[in-house]
């Protein structure tokens, strides 16, 4: 491959993640109708041309509630990220900084959050925050965490080793310009890549809090919550399950390969510069 | 010539770069026979390393080959099939690259590394490639071959490794050895060793072996022929004693006074400018950028390759200039001892220490720490204004000690005076004016600028960490860049976009921009080559002149020491072995470790 091409899953993945988030923009200021507008008269309407996507059992229009999931839960994916990086990144930078026992202190801790699987991690800060999109977002926030700082930490400590950063040291600057100004502004690469699957990951574990109803409440409707209103009616009628099980689908999908395809690709420009 | 083994002609390599055939290689002939060195030299980006990855059929995706031939024997490379080539591989040609680490499996034991290419090439049973292997360890002076055949690449040393190399290409009894860089990576003892066995092995073995390098000195040591190489063009070819002692071409020349001479008979000069992409190609002399003797016919017309006597050819209009002599004077000025009687620097019995790391938690907890001595019991003065030059090899503390001066790691025993001042008593304003006072220039350039900071911030840093405004420090950094001889449409460019030398020269800047009373240099010219070297050094000479400030110099090239240090002090496994004056210790050794770095250093 030239150096220039751009990796075939960055351009499906970059796409699939422009389209979602313009549809969440979309969904969150118009939809075509009202998302919570109930129409008892046409229950489980199959798709139409004005309701592609159909109704549901209160007969609301489901490309309506799509639209408007969107937002609620790309921002759950996002949000939670971005929580989890403004706590990974300082832990990371300060541990890789510091080294020794500080280091290995903090990384012990980082393996006993390790050792819970994220989600379950996360339904335990929900059981005492209690349950909303906020809390659940914060609950994903926090639980996904200690991953970063588990990678970031590596990246910071390769980074540290540069003659740059003896320079700093030796020139008497700060350790927060150090972590900050020169170490930081080297590692973004590796950060958006992690983050990008993380969305994905955050996405996904939201829509399964909303579904165990521990996420976004009703009548407001995430895909998760959709999802479970979905599969409770699939004997009335598929549709209502089908759009929002694949929308998922799709935007995790995308997500993974544009993180992934990103990995590979940067690691494939480093092979050119040295070979 | 007799038997040919190797036949090079009219060879063009072209590399596409985003649609536009950039040339690297150009109308390249040259001839090699059995039991013959052919050493290629060239700076960086003159393509030699290019010319042995075409001959291996490696080159890179987007290189094209427009025209020419490369002939093993009567078999024409350029069109092998797959097939052939996996046979051809090994079997005829071998190669042996600049970083044995890089080019050894690390799981695996350096002894079936070579058998395995034993078994892959030769019908042979496992026990006889056994035995072949230890007869070919033994051949390249590895020491105890039983013992080392079961060793693991990392428990070698980088002399010992690149000696597996040797035996891993050899024991495939190829006719034709490429060598790019084998011994820049090492120290220079190891290197004279290798040298001397690559040359033996060649004769052994009747092989017909091409050496690639930058480094005159090395190419010196093993070459029968040399291959001066210019901008992917032949400059001059010959038999290795003319080539070296009457240069026909001017680019040869001055690659030879651009070397540090060991006797300091006269200084290294630079060759100004790099190579250069804007010159015509076709109705011009590729070197005519750089050129001392460039005439008006230099610049209208591309140079044939000449025939010159005794069997050299060189592509200059002209015929062999007498090399003139530098219209600058000779540096005297520095080999006047301008240094005071004072020290600003003074370590007395200092010993450092590296925790030894265990596996897990041992080694961790307190009582459990092992160290690993760096450094023993050094102590010695630098005087201020004056130079002094630590030399020793990789692993004898040198680098270890520039560490403690800074303050990046603890004084395990002894003490560090600077000005009079113990340096682990230092209040904080007082380390901080200290850390002012005393800056460092490293090695690796891309490794000690930030990769995503202009240059010219990059240079103003230190001024604004003492405390002065931004104006005052982006004017300071400016006239600072100037003083290293990059002017103004450097400041805002990156790193990336920079040569090594021009790295370097920021990286100087940087250090020199808070006017410290002590500059460490950390073999600061060592990834350079050497014509950029010779600036490098002049550079440094200079700022030495015009503001005073004290030098302490990290090498392991006694060359280039001779350059600029006034005192010397010579370091093995952390223990001084000799100190004084450099013109006693250069002209009368003491120390046997001293004779040998002596003997071992290369000259042309």
């Amino acid at each position: 491959m030239k150096r220039g091409d751009i990796d075939t899953s960055v351009w499906v993945g970059g796409s699939i993640t422009v389209f979602a988030v313009l549809f969440a923009i979309l969904g969150f200021f118009w939809q075509p109708f009202d998302p919570l507008m109930i129409d008892l008269t046409s229950r489980f309407a199959d798709p139409s041309l004005a309701h592609p996507l159909g109704k549901d059992g209160f007969g609301r229009d489901m490309l309506s509630r799509l639209m408007a999931g969107a937002w609620k839960s790309l921002t759950m994916g996002f949000g939670a990220t971005f929580l989890a990086l403004s706590i990974g990144v300082p832990v990371a930078l300060f541990a890789g900084y510091m080294r020794g026992w500080v280091d290995q202190l903090i990384m012990r801790v980082v393996d006993v959050f390790l050792s819970i699987p994220s989600l379950v991690f996360a339904l335990i800060i929900i059981v005492s925050l209690g349950t909303s999109h906020m809390n659940a977002l914060i609950a994903l926030g926090i639980a996904t965490s200690p991953r970063f700082v588990r990678i970031i930490r590596t990246i910071v400590m390769d980074t540290m080793a540069h003659d740059y950063v003896t320079a700093a040291r030796a020139r008497g600057e700060t350790a927060l310009f150090i972590q900050y100004r020169e170490v930081l502004p080297n590692i973004w690469p590796p950060i958006i890549i992690e983050g990008s699957i993380n969305v994905g990951f955050a996405l996904m574990a939201g829509a399964a809090l909303s579904y165990l109803g521990l996420g976004t409440q009703p009548p407001a409707a995430d895909w998760g919550v959709l999802v479970r209103d979905g599969q409770q009616a699939i004997n009335q009628s598929i549709w209502p399950l089908l759009g929002p099980a694949i929308t998922i689908s799709i935007a995790i999908v995308g997500f993974n390969l544009l993180g992934e395809g990103l990995r590979d690709q940067i690691a494939r420009t480093k092979v050119h510069e040295h070979g | 010539m007799a038997d040919t083994v190797l036949s090079v002609r009219d060879l063009s390599i072209e590399f596409d770069v985003g649609g536009i055939a950039r040339p690297a290689v150009r109308d390249l002939s040259f001839d090699l026979s059995a039991g013959e060195v052919l050493g290629i030299v060239g700076e960086s980006g003159s393509g030699k390393s290019t010319i042995l990855f075409a001959i291996m059929r490696y080159l890179a995706d987007n290189a094209r080959v427009p025209n020419g031939s490369i002939r093993v024997g009567t078999q024409e490379l350029l069109t092998l099939s797959r097939r052939e080539l996996d046979h051809f591989r090994g079997n005829r040609i071998a190669m042996i690259f600049q970083d044995p680490t890089g080019a050894l499996n690390p799981s695996m034991r350096v002894g079936d590394q070579i058998a395995e290419g034993i078994l892959r090439h030769q019908t042979l049973t496992v026990a006889e490639a056994r035995a072949k292997t230890m007869s070919w360890m033994a051949r390249v002076q590895l020491e105890t071959p039983k013992l080392t055949y079961a060793k693991f690449p990392h428990e070698l040393s980088g002399g010992q490794r690149q000696r597996v190399m040797i035996a891993l290409a050899l024991a495939m009894e190829p006719d034709v050895l490429l060598m790019d860089e084998p011994t820049t990576a090492l120290d220079a003892v190891v290197q004279a060793h290798i040298l001397e066995l690559v040359r033996t092995l060649a004769v052994e073995e009747n092989l017909a072996l091409v050496f690639v390098t930058h480094d005159l000195a090395a190419i010196a040591k093993v070459a029968d022929r040399i291959l001066v190489l210019y901008a992917g063009e032949l400059m001059e070819n010959g038999p290795a004693n003319l080539v070296l002692n009457n240069p026909s071409h001017p680019y040869t020349q001055a690659l030879l006074k651009a070397m540090p001479k060991l006797d300091w008979s006269e200084p290294a000069l630079a060759i100004p400018g790099m190579i250069s992409e804007a010159v015509d190609r076709f109705s011009a002399c590729v070197f005519v950028d750089r050129c001392a003797q460039v005439k008006e016919k230099c610049r209208t017309t591309r140079p044939k390759l000449e025939p010159r006597r005794n069997g050299v050819v060189s592509r200059c209009h002209f015929q062999p200039f007498k090399p003139k002599l530098s219209a600058r004077p000779p540096r005297v000025e520095i080999s006047i001892p301008v240094k005071d009687s004072s020290s600003i620097l003074q370590l007395n019995n200092v010993t450092l220490e590296y925790p030894l790391k265990g596996v897990g938690l041992s080694g961790f907890l307190p009582w459990e720490a092992k160290q690993f001595q760096a450094v023993r019991d050094v102590s010695f003065n630098v005087p201020a204004n004056g130079a002094l030059a630590i030399v020793g090899e990789s692993g004898s503390g040198k680098s270890t000690i520039a560490r403690a001066i800074l303050g990046l790691m603890p004084v395990a025993r002894g003490t560090l005076i600077f000005g009079g001042e113990d340096i682990a008593q230092f209040s904080r304003t007082r380390l901080r004016e200290f850390r002012q006072m005393v800056q460092i220039a490293f090695q690796h350039p891309t490794s000690s600028l930030n990769p995503r900071k202009r240059i010219l911030h990059q240079v103003a840093r230190p001024v604004l960490l003492a405390g002065q405004t931004r104006d005052a420090g982006l004017q300071a950094a400016e006239e600072m860049l100037s003083a290293v001889g990059l002017n103004a449409s450097f400041h805002d460019r990156m790193p990336a976009s920079l040569s090594g030398g021009q790295l370097q020269r920021v990286a100087i800047a940087r250090a020199f921009v808070s006017c410290p009373k002590l500059l460490i240099l950390d073999e600061p010219t060592t990834a350079l080559d050497v014509s950029v070297q010779a600036g490098i050094l002049e550079l440094l000479v200079e700022l030495k002149l015009n503001t005073g400030c004290t030098f302490l110099l990290i090498s392991h090239d006694l060359a280039v020491v001779r350059q600029i240090a006034q005192d010397i002090l010579v370091l093995k496994g952390g223990v001084v072995c000799e100190t004084g004056d450099i013109d006693q210790v250069f002209s009368n050794p003491q120390h046997e470790y001293t004779k040998t770095l002596l003997n071992a250093a290369l000259q042309v």
